[in-house]
Formats: structure tokens, C-alpha cells, sequence
């Protein structure tokens, strides 16, 4: 079976959180994770230490910049610098 | 008023109970079976501990009403040092006391219903310590585990994990103190070092004894050492059952916007009735009502309410510090948690306040907490229509709990989000009123919520935002003394600092009008140094000014 992408992983998750579901698919990069889906600041902390998991990165221990993260692009950026940490060398 | 607390709504009847070891004293509801034939079983709920407790206090509600129409009798409470039972979480040897204190809610069950076998539900870590007490004691029929936590590390590894990185994305939290005492933060719950190495003890794969003889696992989603846990069970012929019910957002959802998990409830009520036939007669309360020790600060819990019940705890002023004619508190809730407040600090400022000679009445509005909802209306609405309605019920009712019918007490109002709202309503019109404490109002009841919350703070207002700043004038200039407390840049004030900046700014300086900015919080006040602060500034604020 192949691999999800990343953008497909991070999609999985955001609907996992998100209150407000948005019909189309993909889910649009430019969605505000708080206004349109209405994911709030605590559970965006808890996905964001889902996604690290995910990854095989413990979040807390990078220094990947946070507190930027709007949007479902800002996740999937995010996600892509914690999978670089997280393959093996 | 009515005390004791019976409170009779559609859905089904529930007394407000205290009840434990006289120095440690637990509050909690019994849910009785429904009339008529019953099941003969007690189902003892055992809550979470942090935003678990507070997110899942709804469900749990619904889940005891669920069981106590299905045949069951039922007991939901809160863990001593958590919710409205006595004491702290600095009181030592807590974790231990917890899983004690699953003996104490079985036996007052049983003591009250009859009931000759016992059924625990536990939701994480609640699950966990279920699992551990009923290992224990070996006494217990039926286990429900709610996505337990497998071990107590994990609980600590998570919840103080969330709190950091929470930290880190709300960058005004940096610069907030850490707390004095040595331990760690959990999102609004602190866990001293000595709590923290006791529930790293936990492990509910070393427990040795079978817990129950029928057990029910529920997976609600992203589940560590789910499969490890069954298997566990299996080896000790505890019959488990696994069901997975994922999908559920209450747990990480905002309490006004969560959605009761009923397909997880039916099942627990399912899986429990499957054993358990209706088939006991009908069920005569016992004569034996458990025991009854002093209640934490001689607390009483009141319903009130002219047209409809509603449910409030009251903490009379400690009796050496009490003065006639002082003003009574009232808080209202913040939101939809209920009258324990955010983090609990509703609890913890009104026994302050007590012991410092106030009167207070922490108050659950119609359709939140434990209020039952009012006539054609919805539970769960953070601004319910009755909101005003029911507030006078409570001043009422303040005014003549500790005083007189014909010599009411003059009351302040205070609250948090929703509740700082309703504090700046009545203290714009509600007579009597000798103060109001608005803690982070959101929309002041005059604000567009959307408009508030939305990011373009720069769009003209289409709400009267100039009412805002007038009505706090207003309130001062007829002798009702306003504290307002706004953490930076939360929205509702700042959307009125944004358009209504010049009369803003001129309320300094205003008699009898305070208002303090806290730097390093968010709007509930989450980091515990600043849930000190603002207590702190509270509690100067009424001895200042009504402590005479």
C-alpha cells in the first residue's frame, strides 16, 4: 500500500480536530485552522504533538517555530520540517 | 431555597451529596433508579483529573442521567483536592487517597441505594485509578475503561507535554512566572513533584489482582497500549470486551462547542445492562443515607430558581470574620464549565473569600453544570436566554441566604468570559448591586461575538461599542464598584480599546472604576502564577473596598 503524503497525513489529523468540516477535498492550504475549522488554540497544541508523533519527533525537543501556525499550509510546513528530523541519518 | 439539594427535572431526579472521612470531605450527585423496577447495581463514576475533568463533566452528567433511567443508581463526583470536594492538590498523599476514594463513593452508593454489586467507569486517567482500585479490593462487578491512561507516567508525560507546547504557541504565556512550589504545570492544573512521583507509579499492566469480573474497553481514538491493556485483562479472566468508538472531540474541544459522545454513552449503558436484569423490585430508599461529614468550608449546596430549578454551592463567610451587611459574591460561570470555574479558581477564590469573612454563591445558569435546562430552551449555551433571569434568582437568593427576607444583602457580581458579561449587565441596571468583578468580558452582551473574535479588528463596529465604555461610567457614578481585569490583548476589550479608544482611556481615573491589565495570560488564565495573581488582585480589591 502505498505511503500517505505528507499533505494527506496532516489532512487525516486537521479532520480529526476540526469542529467545522469543510466539504471539499483536499482540504484548501489557506484554511485558518481557528476561523475555518474552528480548531482552538488547545487542541491545535494537541494535534501539533500528534503530528510530531507521527513523525517520530518529539516536538518539544526542536526548534521548529510555532507560534506562526495559522493555516492547514503552516501544519504541513511544519510537518515536512519534522519529518527531515525524524528520518534517520 | 431548598437544602438539602433534591433537584427534579425531565430528565430524571439527583441530590446533591457530601460524604466521606470527616476530614476529607468529597461532593458529588446521587442519581437514583428510576421508579419502578431497577437493576439492583450502583454505578460509581470516577472523574478525570485536569481539562479531562472539566471537558468531560457534561458527559459524565448525561451518562449518570442515562443509567439512573435505565435502572441503575448512580454516583458522580469529585476526587478530594478536584472539583467542589475539600481540600487541594498540595494535600499530600493525594494519588493514594484518590484510589481510597473509590471505596468511600461505592460504600456511600450502596449505603443509599442498596445496591448489592458495584460497576466503576473511568475515563483516562479516572480509568486508571478505577482499574487500580478495583485490583485492590476485588469487590468491584463490572469495569468500564474509557480510554484509560495505561500508566500514571503516561498522564504526566502528556498532560505536562501539552502545557509546554501550549507555552510555545501563545507566545504572552512566555513570560509567565513558574509556579512557586516545585512541580509541574498541566494546562491550568498544577501537580506537585510528590503527586507527580506517585502517579509514575501507576501501571495497570504490573496491577496483580483481577480488577472485575466482566470488563469493557473502550478505545475512543489514538490509544497507547490499548492491545498491551486487553491482553492484561484476558490473562487475568476479567472477560474483556474491546470496543472502539473514535471520532469523539469533547476531550479537545472548548466546553460550549463539545458534543456529548451518545453513541459512546448507549454503549456503556448497553454493555452494563447486558448483565445486569431489571428485575429487582422496586426501589425503596434506604434508611441509611451514608455518611454525612462536615461539608469542605461548611459549604451548602442550594437550589433556587423562581421559575425553574437552578443549582448553586454556597461558601458562608468563616464566622470570625463575618461582618452584618457585607456584601454576598456572586460568581457566575465562565462559558459553559461549570461553577467550579476554569482551573477551579472559582472554588479556590471563594473559600479565600470566605475565610476572609464573604459570603459566596457560586452559581450554575440555566442548562450549564448542573442547573437543569429551562422550558424550551438548549443546555450547553454559553449566553442562555434566561442568563438575566436567573442571575436575579441568585441575587435573590444571596440577598436573603445569610441575611433576611426584609433586609436583603447587597450583592457583587463577578465572572469570567460570559460571566464578566453578565457582571457588566446587571451592574449597569440590577438594584442593590454593590460591586461587579469582569474578569476578560467577551462581548459585554452588547458586542458582535464574531466581530470580536474575528482577526480584522480594523472593520468598522456594528454593534455600539461606545455603550461599552459609557455603561462602566455609568455603573461607577451609581456606587457600584468595578474592578475590570483584562488579560493583554484578550479580544473583547481589546475590540473596545480599538473603537471606542478616546472613552476608554478616560475611564481612568473614574471613582469608583479600576482596571488592571495582566501581562503573560490568556483568557482563562491558564499558567497557575497568573490564577494567583488575579486572585490575589481580587481578593485586595473586595477586602479595599467592601471589607469594611
Amino acid at each position: 500500500m502505498p505511503q500517505d503524503t505528507t499533505e494527506a497525513r496532516i489532512e487525516r489529523l486537521v479532520l480529526e480536530y476540526a469542529q467545522t468540516v469543510p466539504a471539499g477535498r483536499p482540504l484548501d492550504a489557506r484554511l485558518s485552522l481557528r476561523d475555518d475549522l474552528a480548531i482552538e488554540s488547545l487542541s491545535l497544541v494537541s494535534l501539533t504533538l500528534r503530528i510530531g508523533d507521527e513523525m517520530g519527533v518529539d516536538v518539544m525537543e526542536v526548534g521548529v517555530e510555532l507560534g506562526a501556525v495559522k493555516t492547514v499550509g503552516d501544519l504541513v510546513r511544519v510537518a515536512r520540517t519534522l519529518e527531515g528530523l525524524g528520518k534517520p541519518a | 431555597v431548598a437544602h438539602p439539594t433534591d433537584i427534579r427535572a425531565a430528565v430524571g431526579r439527583k441530590q446533591a451529596i457530601t460524604f466521606g472521612a470527616p476530614a476529607r470531605p468529597l461532593f458529588g450527585f446521587y442519581h437514583p433508579p428510576k421508579d419502578g423496577p431497577w437493576r439492583g447495581v450502583g454505578v460509581v463514576l470516577c472523574n478525570p483529573l485536569g481539562t479531562d475533568q472539566t471537558r468531560s463533566e457534561r458527559t459524565y452528567r448525561h451518562l449518570a442521567e442515562r443509567l439512573s433511567a435505565t435502572g441503575f443508581a448512580c454516583l458522580r463526583f469529585d476526587l478530594f483536592g478536584t472539583g467542589d470536594s475539600g481540600g487541594d492538590e498540595h494535600a499530600p498523599g493525594l494519588v493514594r487517597a484518590w484510589v481510597d476514594d473509590l471505596g468511600l463513593a461505592s460504600q456511600e452508593l450502596r449505603a443509599r441505594s442498596g445496591a448489592r454489586a458495584i460497576a466503576l467507569v473511568g475515563l483516562r486517567l479516572g480509568g486508571t485509578l478505577a482499574y487500580v482500585h478495583a485490583a485492590e479490593r476485588a469487590d468491584v462487578d463490572s469495569l468500564v475503561l474509557w480510554s484509560p491512561c495505561v500508566t500514571g507516567a503516561a498522564f504526566v508525560a502528556e498532560s505536562t507535554r501539552l502545557h509546554k507546547l501550549y507555552v510555545r504557541m501563545e507566545p504572552q504565556l512566555a513570560a509567565a512566572k513558574p509556579p512557586a512550589d516545585d512541580g509541574e504545570e498541566a494546562l491550568g492544573t498544577f501537580l506537585p513533584r510528590a503527586m507527580i512521583a506517585d502517579l509514575s507509579r501507576l501501571d495497570l499492566l504490573q496491577a496483580a489482582g483481577r480488577p472485575a469480573r466482566r470488563t469493557l474497553v473502550i478505545d475512543g481514538g489514538n490509544f497507547p497500549g490499548r492491545d498491551a491493556l486487553v491482553t492484561r485483562l484476558r490473562e487475568l479472566d476479567a472477560a474483556p470486551e474491546l470496543r472502539s468508538h473514535p471520532g469523539h472531540k469533547f476531550l479537545i474541544t472548548v466546553s460550549h462547542r463539545a458534543v456529548v459522545p451518545d453513541d459512546v454513552i448507549a454503549s456503556i449503558v448497553e454493555w452494563l445492562g447486558q448483565a445486569y436484569p431489571k428485575e429487582t423490585p422496586a426501589h425503596e430508599p434506604s434508611a441509611n443515607h451514608g455518611s454525612a461529614p462536615t461539608p469542605p468550608h461548611g459549604e451548602r449546596p442550594v437550589v433556587f430558581g423562581a421559575s425553574h430549578p437552578l443549582f448553586g454551592i454556597l461558601t458562608p463567610a468563616a464566622a470570625a470574620h463575618a461582618r452584618p451587611g457585607r456584601p454576598v459574591v456572586i460568581l457566575s460561570n465562565a462559558g459553559c464549565v461549570n461553577r467550579a470555574g476554569p482551573h477551579r479558581t472559582y472554588v479556590k477564590m471563594a473559600r479565600r473569600w470566605a475565610a476572609l469573612g464573604f459570603d459566596v454563591l457560586r452559581v450554575d445558569l440555566s442548562g450549564i453544570g448542573d442547573s437543569p435546562v429551562a422550558p424550551g430552551t438548549q443546555e450547553n449555551v454559553p449566553y442562555p436566554p434566561s442568563a438575566l433571569d436567573d442571575l436575579s434568582d441568585a441575587i435573590q437568593a444571596a440577598g436573603t441566604l445569610a441575611g433576611s427576607a426584609s433586609s436583603p444583602r447587597r450583592v457583587i457580581i463577578a465572572g469570567l468570559c460570559s460571566g464578566g458579561d453578565y457582571a457588566f449587565q446587571l451592574g449597569a441596571r440590577a438594584p442593590n448591586l454593590a460591586g461587579a468583578l469582569l474578569l476578560n468580558p467577551r462581548t459585554f452582551c452588547v458586542l458582535d461575538l464574531a466581530a470580536v473574535e474575528s482577526a480584522d479588528g480594523g472593520a468598522p463596529p456594528t454593534t455600539p461599542v461606545q455603550d461599552v465604555p459609557r455603561a462602566l461610567r455609568s455603573m461607577a457614578e451609581r456606587g457600584v464598584e468595578t474592578l475590570l481585569v483584562v488579560s493583554r490583548n484578550d479580544p473583547g476589550v481589546a475590540y473596545v480599546d480599538v473603537h471606542a479608544a478616546d472613552a476608554m482611556r478616560a475611564l481612568a481615573g473614574t471613582p469608583g472604576f479600576r482596571r488592571v491589565d495582566v501581562e503573560s495570560a490568556d483568557h482563562t488564565f491558564t499558567p497557575v502564577s497568573q490564577q494567583q495573581l488575579v486572585s490575589d488582585l481580587l481578593t485586595e480589591h473586595l477586602v479595599a473596598r467592601h471589607g469594611g
